[in-house]
């Protein structure tokens, strides 16, 4: 039963990152290189969310993490979601 | 009649005041005339095409189709003159441009060294798009020869000079830097910082020769075939990467009448001293109310920030551009870098004769700071504190504490509660130091 219970809180906590955490730019550092919209894996234009200084709330964002790990100036980071646990 | 606005140049400055321009009046004739035919690209992304990080065609950064859409009309030309008096623009094809305000947002170019030889094919700069087509096909060219000399020397320092090493090296090229001293960009960096970035540089292939100067650049039918440095060493090689430092383009300014410094002089509302005319980005030298000196700024959060402000007043607004704490980010040898508010080492940089591609003047100071570093190998932060107050700061690796360091230099926010833990750094330090720059954001954001 407790091993149940672990297995979908991880499931929740899965889905609830999916759900809340996104990317997130500091505009001022963006040089519109558009490495990021390169390398996304699902042709989600990051560039112009950067540009806006909007977070990708693009829903087809898988969260892969892809465009913050490449981009050459430290303009993207992942902003996680509110912890599982204050939330259930 | 609708109102006419003639922009010239068509970098981060001239576009931003394009599309600015266009939100504030929707019915205007706007026309950008640049040299270069391209749309608009990201400059700064150069390196990382030159690098085959990213194909030609990712650099440009609008949508198809988006000046279209905002009525924006290119005109690829060269100004040859500007009469502010009969507010008329002369191109070079002999065509006239009539306009109600104009931006002159000419950006800068690289400068040449003053060494025979200069003059030869493969002698390249980084200052535009046909300048990194030009360096791929100079490699393209020596391969196809099966030239014997089929690398590179670059010379100058800065961030253009690590870019054009990083992106031959991703091309194969063997690739040798040559320093005129012991340390790179010597007037921003510290000895410890600049010997990070020459270790990793070696450990990626470079072969950096310090204490050597470029003599003579020697060739072959009018092609690069070696250079001869100040230790009597000759390097055979093709390309001769060159960023030396760039100068402002303001031929035109100056031929117009207008005040001209280093750069063009403007006020905070981008004006420059003609009526209705206008400059934005690298060529505007705008008074600093920090030092109170005019300072020219070559970065591109500048060049976008004075283009909105340029934009807006043309259209008739009344925008002050608030010169912020200078502030650029790059990566150096595969580590990323920010460098905020002064910074300066007190120390002239030997291997430049003018400000590089991305620096500012406002970095430097002759003033003695107290500097601190905060070290975790390979990363460094190092922040500098002038009495109540941190002035600036250099991040290299880690770039955690980049936002709350910015805030608390462009805020000019008093730091005594944390005044000692920043004197003396320890594990602690970050997360004190993000912890007051959440809280005064809060209270005053």
């Amino acid at each position: 039963m407790r091993r149940l219970q672990r297995l979908t809180l991880r499931e929740a906590s899965r889905r609830h990152a999916l759900a809340g955490g996104r990317v997130v730019p500091e505009a001022v550092r963006c040089i519109q290189c558009g490495i990021c919209s390169y390398n996304c894996p699902v042709d989600i234009d990051v560039r112009q969310f950067a540009w806006r200084g909007q977070p990708v709330t693009d829903h087809r964002c898988i969260l892969c993490g892809e465009c913050v790990a490449r981009c050459p100036r430290g303009t993207l980071r992942m902003q996680a979601a509110v912890p599982v646990r204050t939330v259930l | 009649m609708p109102r006419r606005f003639v922009i010239v140049g068509h970098g981060p400055a001239g576009r931003t005041a394009a599309e600015t321009l266009r939100a504030h009046e929707p019915d205007a004739e706007i026309r950008i005339v640049s040299s270069e035919p391209d749309a608009f690209y990201s400059r700064p992304g150069l390196a990382y095409f030159l690098a085959n990080e990213i194909p030609e065609e990712q650099l440009f950064c609008r949508p198809e189709g988006h000046d279209t859409t905002l009525g924006l009309e290119r005109i690829h030309a060269r100004v040859a003159a500007i009469d502010p008096g009969a507010h008329i623009a002369r191109l070079a094809d002999g065509r006239e441009l009539a306009y109600d305000a104009l931006l002159l947002a000419t950006g800068s170019k690289a400068v040449l060294p003053d060494v025979p030889g200069s003059d030869l094919d493969g002698v390249v700069t980084l200052d535009n798009l046909p300048d990194t087509r030009h360096i791929l096909d100079v490699i393209r060219r020596a391969r196809r020869r099966g030239s014997r000399a089929d690398g590179a020397v670059v010379v100058g320092g800065g961030i253009t000079a690590l870019e054009v090493v990083e992106g031959l090296l991703s091309r194969g090229v063997t690739t040798h830097y040559l320093l005129r001293h012991a340390h790179f960009w010597s007037n921003v960096l510290s000895e410890q910082e600049s010997d990070l970035i020459l270790d990793r540089l070696r450990e990626m292939g470079t072969q950096v020769h310090a204490e050597s100067d470029l003599v003579r650049i020697d060739g072959r039918g009018g092609r690069v075939t070696s250079v001869e440095t100040s230790s009597g060493e000759t390097i055979p090689c093709s390309i001769v990467g060159v960023a030396i430092g760039v100068r402002p383009q303001v031929d035109l300014a100056r031929g117009a009448g207008l005040k001209v410094e280093r750069g063009v002089l403007v006020d905070d509302g981008m004006r420059t001293s003609a009526p209705d005319t206008y400059a934005a980005g690298d060529i505007a030298q705008v008074v600093d109310p920090r030092t109170g000196k005019a300072t020219l700024d070559i970065l591109w959060p500048t060049a976008i920030a004075t283009g909105q402000v340029a934009g807006a007043n043309m259209s008739g607004a009344d925008l002050h551009y608030q010169k912020a704490a200078p502030f650029n980010f790059a990566r150096l040898a595969e580590l990323p870098i920010t460098i905020i508010g002064q910074v300066g080492t007190g120390r002239a940089d030997a291997d430049m004769v003018a400000a590089g591609r991305g620096a500012s003047e406002g970095w430097e100071t002759k003033e003695a700071l107290r500097s601190v570093v905060a070290t975790d190998p390979p990363e460094l932060q190092r922040w500098v504190v002038r009495g109540d107050r941190v002035v600036g700061a250099v991040l290299l690796g880690d770039q955690r504490l980049s936002e709350p360091l910015r805030y608390l230099i462009e805020h000019e926010t008093d730091i005594t509660p944390i005044r000692e833990t920043l004197l003396a750094p320890d594990g602690d330090t970050a997360a004190a130091l993000q912890a007051f720059a959440d809280q005064r954001r809060a209270e005053c954001p």
